[in-house]
């Protein structure tokens, strides 16, 4: 995870390549070639962080069903397309398929450079954006069945009062589970804690939550 | 013998039939044929109006003049050429071009018969001449519509091919662009050694190199225009085919294997329009297999010498295509339902292919897909070689 962004260029044409690598060390990017998507695939690995740039005609696999397989290998960096001229009809079936940007050959270095560098900022800010996830859902495994009881009650917005009813438990009981809960989670306001549970929820419909309809 | 036979008709027609009305000289100027009644000389002794009419001139301007007058040199020539060789009463035919009065050119089918009767009078020649000049007419516009469709479909195919063309230049210009800006920057920064420099423009070189190759092949192709037939290589024909597909083959995703045929005979071709049929053939199997997003698409392009006077190339491909659809459509450019100007060229690829004496045909294979097979007969010189070689030989 702290290693180094990498642009991983997927082209089959060999002076593309290498002269791509040449372009991308001159700003002091890490470049890993590829000459097919066949060879990418066996070579990356989830953890990799930065961005690919991939041809999109490519004998072999197309660019846009090794798109689909990395989606499928849970590699998520991002894709920015490589066409060649007036290719907008692949293109856009691209950016369908989830490609961040794509280019026309042959192209401006700047606005390459650019967007790579908008990519790479993408896929890092993903990736802390997951870690944070991943520690709200390892804060979240910590939670005894009684305090995720009381959890959803307090995200259903009802007081202390109520949801002592509800679970017939006194009002005291529900403040010590609402004060450890708080803690486990740390966050230090219940708007705080009911904000990183929800989102946690919603970037992961399936995660270990009760249905929150009664 | 004939001749005495004749008379002896003839008298019997003077004698038997009632006469026809009027003067004889009334029903030779109704006559619709040009009629000319030549001297030995080609004086025109006699002509009838329809004669007049062709050559836009009047009757009494023509008699006692030479027709050489509205004859071009060649014709002049031809014309004297066959009546030396007349026998006595047999016709012969031959097509002539009058020049008329404003000097246009008037093709006429023209027969020519001795009418010179007697050994005391010189020879004399009827010559009647049928206008063709409608038919003439017919023609050319018809091989008008030949060359415009030719004109379309190369400019179809040429589209084609510049798409193929402009990707292939693109890529050296990427990898030039590339190199140059990196280096650039590397410079900048102090990182580049002259090493590594030489090495750089070194590429760069290489690269121009490359786009330039692309440009004198496109020159190549545009410089045998115009079209005309010249002994070509079928596997140096198919290696362009497949060279100017590379970008639509790598769009397809399809694996593509070339099975060249070792010597094979010349085949005489407008080579670029053989490119091109052979492209037209290539793009729509690619098309076919594009069809059926389950396969990867499979090309074998072969090549062989049927072992007499053909050549032959194969496309096999493994798409959906059948060998009846395939054949309806290159029969009726309008059996396809959906539009496709690949598919549309067909009919004129089998038309190209047919022009130089070859035939079209699609055979299904044995697993899937179909093989569109061509055939061209070889180059006349081949079949000398050959023969020159068994006489040696014997």
């Amino acid at each position: 995870m702290s290693q180094q962004p990498t642009v991983f260029v997927v082209d089959d044409d060999p002076a593309v390549r290498d002269s791509l690598r040449l372009l991308l060390e001159s700003v002091g990017l890490v470049a890993e070639t590829f000459s097919s998507a066949h060879q990418f695939l066996d070579a990356t690995e989830p953890e990799q962080s930065g961005c690919v740039l991939l041809d999109i005609r490519m004998p072999g696999m197309s660019g846009l069903e090794l798109q689909r397989r990395l989606v499928a290998r849970g590699i998520t960096l991002p894709v920015i397309i490589i066409t060649g001229h007036g290719d907008v009809t692949t293109a856009v079936q691209a950016m369908k398929t989830g490609a961040v940007d794509f280019l026309e050959k042959p192209f401006n270095d700047q606005v390459l450079l650019d967007r790579i560098h908008d990519a790479i900022n993408r896929d890092t800010q993903a990736r802390r954006a997951r870690a944070e996830q991943d520690e709200v859902g390892r804060h979240l495994a910590t939670l005894s069945p009684r305090e995720v009881e009381v959890l959803d009650l307090i995200i259903a917005g009802k007081a202390n009062k109520v949801i002592a009813l509800d679970l017939g438990i006194s009002e005291k009981t529900v403040e010590a589970h609402r004060a450890r809960t708080m803690d486990k989670m740390q966050v230090r306001s219940t708007a705080d804690l009911v904000r990183t549970v929800l989102l946690y929820r919603t970037s992961r419909p399936t995660a270990d939550s009760p249905p929150d309809t009664p | 013998m004939g001749e005495t036979d004749l008379r002896m008709i003839d008298n019997i027609t003077e004698t038997d039939m009632p006469r026809v009305p009027g003067d004889l000289r009334e029903i030779f100027e109704q006559l619709p044929l040009g009629c000319f009644v030549l001297s030995n000389t080609q004086r025109v002794l006699e002509v009838n109006h329809s004669a007049a009419r062709l050559l836009k001139v009047e009757r009494h301007a023509l008699l006692g003049r030479y027709l050489n007058r509205y004859l071009s040199q060649r014709h002049r020539e031809m014309l004297q050429a066959r009546l030396a060789i007349l026998a006595d009463g047999a016709p012969e035919t031959l097509e002539l071009e009058f020049l008329d009065w404003d000097g246009m050119r008037v093709p006429v089918e023209a027969r020519v018969v001795r009418i010179g009767i007697g050994p005391q009078t010189d020879a004399c020649y009827l010559l009647t001449a049928a206008d063709l000049s409608e038919r003439c007419r017919a023609e050319e516009r018809l091989r008008a519509q030949q060359a415009e469709l030719a004109r379309a479909y190369r400019f179809l195919t040429l589209g084609e091919m510049a798409r193929g063309l402009a990707h292939e230049i693109n890529q050296p210009l990427t990898a030039i662009l590339n190199y140059a800006n990196g280096g650039i920057r590397k410079l900048h920064n102090g990182q580049l050694s002259s090493d590594a420099s030489r090495g750089l423009l070194e590429q760069i070189a290489t690269q121009v190199q490359r786009a330039a190759d692309v440009i004198r092949r496109l020159r190549s192709l545009l410089q045998r225009e115009p079209p005309g037939r010249e002994r070509g290589e079928v596997n140096v024909l198919v290696a362009e085919a497949v060279k100017l597909t590379q970008t639509e083959v790598r769009g397809y995703h399809a694996r593509i294997r070339v099975a060249l045929g070792r010597n094979l005979p010349t085949v005489q071709v407008d080579q670029l329009q053989f490119i091109q049929a052979l492209v037209n053939l290539i793009l729509n199997a690619l098309e076919s297999m594009g069809r059926e997003p389950s396969i990867t698409p499979r090309l074998v392009i072969a090549t062989r010498w049927d072992g007499t006077n053909k050549v032959e190339v194969a496309i096999h491909d493994n798409g959906p295509g059948t060998t009846e659809e395939i054949t309806a459509i290159m029969t009726d450019p309008l059996f396809s339902t959906e539009y496709s100007s690949i598919r549309m060229g067909l009919p004129v690829t089998r038309a190209v292919i047919e022009g130089h004496g070859g035939r079209l045909w699609a055979t299904p294979n044995r697993h899937r897909g179909m093989t569109l097979r061509l055939a061209l007969p070889c180059a006349e010189e081949n079949t000398d070689v050959t023969t020159t070689d068994r006489v040696r030989g014997g």
